[in-house]
């Protein structure tokens, strides 16, 4: 098996979140275009461990274990697609005038998002799944001249459960080769 | 995507109309990005591009120089000041503010008379350009 290495964005689509690992073979995605380059960011929160030692003793008596906040997946979007903005808001769209109307309720997207990475070392890069993540946006750049207006998706990540053990989970991995071939990595 | 050869293109395009190619006079031409040698006694307009990014939102700028011949004020070659000011105005209202399917262009700083090696005098124009690109990849 190769070293793991991965870095950068291909492509960024949005489904229906889903919260069982089989939803993944049934998902319909659509491709977020023109993705804000470098604000693709993915923060894991760190666990944290406090140490209670006694007065007269020089090592912990106890030790609490607080886990993280959720994760969080941010990312900006430079193109606005009807599809997408359906996803994220309350909103009326007219195709045939091309017109949106935005609802005043606002609206806590719960979708499923599918980042394909670079391909940055041998031939392989790394298709990631996370089923279920509940967005809420902002704007960036609100109309300036010299710059394109992005929306910005901040999403905390949930869990769904896996198919075999029925465990809770936050994502699937996978690599694959630069083609999307599926990568066999029983044989060293 | 755009390149330093389409700002000059499209600028080009904007100037190329008969509110400008009327005050070139005779003999006057509009050059991309260099002005050929002995053309001191022609007026000519001469665009150049300073480079341009390769962003979602390019942004690029450039110049639009406005060479018009020098006349003589006793003995001394001077700048035609009347005839500068008349084409860079002229040139201005062309590109400033401009708003096009593919491109938009504007005025970065007011006009200043310069002179070249060769002696002509010229209305240095400097200009900003930005493009939104159709298929940006690299996220």
């Amino acid at each position: 098996m190769a070293t793991y290495a991965v870095g950068g964005v291909e492509k960024i689509e949005l489904a229906p979140a889903f919260f069982t690992e089989a939803g993944a073979a049934t998902a319909v995605w659509v491709r977020a275009e023109n993705v804000a380059p470098d604000t693709v960011l993915y923060t894991k929160n760190a666990d944290t461990e406090t140490d209670l030692v006694p007065e007269d003793k020089d090592v912990a008596f106890i030790t609490f274990y607080t886990p993280g906040e959720a994760d969080t997946i941010v990312f900006g979007l430079l193109e606005h697609h009807p599809t997408i903005m359906a996803m994220l808001f309350n909103q009326e769209y007219v195709a045939a005038t091309s017109k949106t109307t935005m609802l005043a309720k606002r609206k806590v997207a719960n979708l499923a998002v599918k980042i394909t990475t670079r391909s940055m070392k041998d031939d392989r890069k790394q298709i990631i799944v996370i089923p279920n993540v509940r967005f809420t946006t902002s704007v960036v750049n609100n109309l300036s001249k010299t710059a394109l207006q992005q929306l910005l998706l901040t999403g905390k990540v949930g869990s769904f459960k896996t198919t075999t053990t029925n465990l809770d989970a936050i994502s699937i991995k996978t690599w694959v080769t630069d083609s999307n071939a599926v990568i066999d990595s029983t044989t060293p | 995507m755009k390149d330093a050869f389409d700002v000059t293109i499209d600028v080009r395009g904007l100037l190329n109309v008969p509110a400008i190619t009327t005050l070139l006079s005779t003999g006057g031409s509009i050059y991309q990005t260099e002005r050929p040698s002995g053309r001191g006694a022609f007026t000519d307009i001469v665009i150049n591009c300073l480079g341009i990014t390769n962003e979602p939102l390019q942004k690029g700028s450039g110049n639009v120089n406005c060479y018009v011949p020098a006349i003589t004020s006793g003995a001394a070659k001077v700048a035609n000041q009347p005839a500068m000011m008349t084409l860079s105005r002229a040139v201005i209202a062309l590109i400033d503010m401009q708003f096009k399917t593919t491109f938009q262009t504007w005025i970065e700083d007011t006009p200043i008379i310069m002179q070249d090696t060769d002696g002509s005098y010229f209305v240095n124009i400097p200009f900003e350009y930005q493009s939104v690109q159709n298929n940006f990849k690299n996220i």
